[in-house]
């Protein structure tokens, strides 16, 4: 048990628990994202298998596996199989990096025969791989020279997630980007133009969307001078005026709204749905998958959406962070607890606090129709891109005007009840001017023309047309 | 604190083990792909191999600690570009599967002209004594990144940022092009779609 | 030949093979294919070649360092190779979307006419 302790790192556990979590998660929210459509229309949803429907999601994953694996006769092969491989494997590596539940620190003792020359590299060597040793190792021996023992006493610190990235945020949104290939290549390996225009339209709604995603993101990351959502997620951990805890969504409540919009339009659900729109594309780019093929493109939406709904946690609200999660070892790193217990505590809270993102994610699709494409791109190029522009510049000159003069921040770097205040009045400033731009704007040219298509309703022969037409 | 296999600054024998499995894993991946993206004759094929490529090449980056360049890797070349040439591919492939093949000769001369020039590089390589750090502990913090871009590269940097206006400008204005003159066209082509613009 | 390159410690040498073979394949793929975009996804290949070359030689020739010390001409050269590429590619599919108007095709043999 002990060399476990001290030669398995934590992550490895980490990973294996944080794994088996969201993918048991992803199925039972399949079964809630039924449940609450049914709620949406008042019908009773799925309530045949176990009590209440529990088992539902263990009956659709048989159903999955046992179904007639049809691939149909002139799709790609390889191309068709690696598309939804690419996608559950995208998704599973963007796990990685979210900061579960803070820095955990622990003291040990050991014991060695004989005296020691380096307490320092003994304590290295009985420390988990990427764990740090903090402060200088305590050694005391005792007996005579035969029956010599140290006594080495150390502390290392390691952080409670599976991999502390200095680059993590952009860790996510790199590896997210790769994600459209799973769409793109799906839809063109099927063969059939519904999948591939299903997978055309996808691709251009997941490239525009990643801009105002990334500027979002940065509007957060130039607050705190950190791409390591770990360290974001600590600098959020504090309070201002005791009670309000410093959570970014009470100071830069626009980037968030950008945020959530975008991580719906990355995730292709409704009302960005264009790409598996069931009218029009009859499912869009899995239109010719079943069985698991088709099982592992519908795991991986839901997959996107807690790792996304997961960043959106971390970035905006306070990860972890719950009053009494606080660390105990030292104020000016309240990530950092000795205490197992609330590592294990922090990460419920954080897990609970992403299934409440996802709620809205499901509210929002069961609630709001379709987009038509123009309008997507439309909100994108001429809405949230300019928007995510100014939000940036609107931050960064905030934080140069006021920075320099707030002491705490100087001092800390932390976001203090001042700046606070001044981002808040910044994001009210930036709306009015917003809105005000919006009115002067030239509008968009009109897109939503009635095409004579030949043979609509709106047809008519070409010789009772007006010779001006 | 930070988790790095890569950034261990010590050259001990496991960290070393690590590296070399990384570096083969990204290496063939890298490689093998690029092989295929040489050889594959459905350009689809050959666009998802280069995705291959790309992303076995981000891997390298983060072995050697070039972890910022990684991530640029995958956000700019992999989500971007090849996503915009991947639309290119699928907007200029008639059917999917058409394909134009190079002729018979041609491919041999390439091909040998490919394997004697690797030969060549190859040995150039091998034989040359490279002048290089023993022990080289590179840790390339992104702040620093950024402070030598707005530095002592901010020249190159504004040229570059210039440069993207005029190509966006420019791109902007071949699409757009296009565009009207297939409404001049319209006339001439009897196609569905035009001519339902010509109505509207 | 391989005598001189140890197989257990990564070193520059390495790399350097590596991009060599990436750089050839990108010259084969610009001498085999006949569709424009092929050709243009050999360039990327022969870019990615120069791109480890250069992050390689910057951390084996001045890998040390810290703080102003830091060398980075190696990464900031490949940032710049990287935005390059992806303005290129932008022109290029662009022109290419253009030549697919007019021929109804981008096999590059069939540009030819000097009048679109």
């Amino acid at each position: 048990m002990s060399w476990i302790e001290t030669h398995i790192p934590a992550w490895v556990f980490i990973a294996f628990i944080a794994h088996g979590a969201i993918l048991g998660t992803v199925a039972y929210l399949i079964l809630l994202e039924r449940k609450i459509a049914a709620w949406t229309q008042d019908r009773l949803g799925p309530n045949r298998v176990g009590p209440f429907g529990l088992l539902q999601p263990i009956a659709d994953g048989l159903k999955m596996l046992l179904k007639e694996d049809y691939r149909p006769a002139d799709a790609d092969p390889r191309l068709f199989t690696l598309a939804p491989a690419l996608m559950m494997f995208v998704m599973i590596l963007s796990i990685a990096v979210l900061p579960w539940g803070g820095t955990k620190q622990t003291t040990r003792t050991i014991q060695v025969a004989g005296t020691i020359d380096s307490a320092t590299a003994v304590a290295e060597q009985n420390t988990p791989f990427g764990a740090t040793l903090i402060g200088t190792p305590i050694v005391q021996t005792s007996g005579e020279d035969e029956s010599a023992k140290s006594t080495i006493t150390y502390t290392y610190r390691y952080a409670f997630q599976i991999a502390n990235l200095n680059i993590g945020v952009l860790y996510i949104v790199a590896i997210l980007s790769i994600s459209v290939y799973g769409v793109v290549v799906g839809g063109w390996a099927s063969n059939n133009k519904y999948s591939f225009l299903g997978g055309l339209r996808a691709t251009a709604n997941m490239i525009s969307y990643e801009v105002p995603l990334g500027l979002s993101i940065l509007t957060i990351v130039v607050m705190y001078g950190s791409l390591n959502l770990a360290t974001i997620v600590e600098a959020q951990s504090h309070y201002w005026f005791g009670v309000i805890p410093a959570w970014n969504i009470f100071t830069q409540p626009l980037a968030f709204f950008l945020f959530l919009t975008c991580i719906h339009a990355e995730a292709n659900r409704a009302p960005f749905d264009i790409a598996e729109a069931e009218q029009e594309l009859v499912g869009g780019y899995h239109t010719e998958y079943s069985a698991m093929r088709f099982g592992l493109f519908f795991l991986s939406e839901y997959a996107g959406m807690i790792t996304t709904s997961a960043v959106c946690v971390a970035l905006f609200f306070g990860g972890w962070h719950l009053p009494g999660l606080g660390g105990n070892v030292d104020p000016a790193h309240p990530s950092v607890t000795t205490s197992l217990v609330v590592c294990v505590l922090r990460a419920l809270v954080f897990f609970v606090k992403t299934l409440i993102i996802i709620g809205i994610f499901m509210w929002v699709r069961w609630s709001l129709p379709r987009f038509r494409f123009d309008q997507i791109m439309n909100l994108a190029w001429r809405a949230m891109i300019p928007m995510a522009l100014v939000m940036l510049l609107v931050t960064a000159t905030t934080l140069y005007l006021f920075g320099p003069h707030d002491e705490a921040f100087r001092a800390t770097g932390l976001i203090t009840w001042k700046m606070a205040v001044a981002l808040l009045i910044a994001n009210a400033v930036m709306l009015v001017i917003i809105a005000a731009g919006a009115a002067l704007l030239p509008a968009a040219p009109p897109t939503n023309r009635r095409v004579r298509v030949l043979g609509s309703r709106f047809d008519q022969a070409p010789a009772a047309v007006p010779a001006t037409a | 604190m930070s988790f790095s296999v890569l950034a261990q600054s010590d050259i001990s024998d496991a960290a070393n083990t690590a590296t070399a499995v990384l570096f083969y894993l990204f290496a063939i991946m890298a490689g093998g792909s690029a092989i295929c993206v040489a050889v594959s004759r459905n350009i689809v094929r050959t666009a998802v191999a280069l995705l291959f490529t790309l992303t076995g090449v981000a891997g390298l980056y983060f072995l050697l600690n070039a972890e910022f360049l990684a991530a640029v890797q995958l956000v700019v070349y992999a989500g971007g570009t090849l996503i915009l040439i991947i639309f290119g591919v699928m907007l200029t492939s008639k059917s999917p599967f058409s394909r134009f093949e190079a002729k018979l000769g041609e491919v041999v001369i390439a091909m040998s002209l490919a394997c004697v020039l690797l030969f060549a590089l190859v040995m150039g390589i091998v034989r040359t004594t490279f002048a290089t750090d023993e022990f080289p502990t590179g840790n390339y913090p992104i702040d620093r990144l950024g402070q030598v871009l707005l530095g002592d590269y901010l020249v190159p940097f504004e040229v570059v940022s210039v440069l993207l206006l005029a190509v966006m400008i420019g791109a902007a204005y071949l699409a757009k092009g296009r565009r009207r003159e297939g409404e001049e066209g319209a006339a001439r082509s009897g196609s569905l779609s035009r001519q339902a613009r010509e109505w509207s | 030949m391989l005598a001189g390159i140890q197989f257990g410690i990564i070193g520059l040498q390495h790399y350097l093979v590596l991009a060599a073979l990436l750089f050839v394949c990108g010259l084969a793929t610009i001498l085999v294919k006949r569709n424009a975009i092929g050709i243009l996804m050999g360039v990327e290949l022969v870019l990615n070649a120069a791109n480890v070359n250069l992050v390689a030689f910057n951390r084996f020739a001045h890998g040390g360092g810290a703080g102003p010390a830091l060398k980075l001409d190696g990464q900031v050269f490949a940032i710049f190779v990287i935005v390059l590429a992806a303005a290129e590619a932008a022109v290029a599919l662009a022109i290419f979307l253009n030549f697919y108007n007019n021929f109804s095709t981008i096999d590059v043999e069939r540009a030819q006419n000097l009048r679109g």
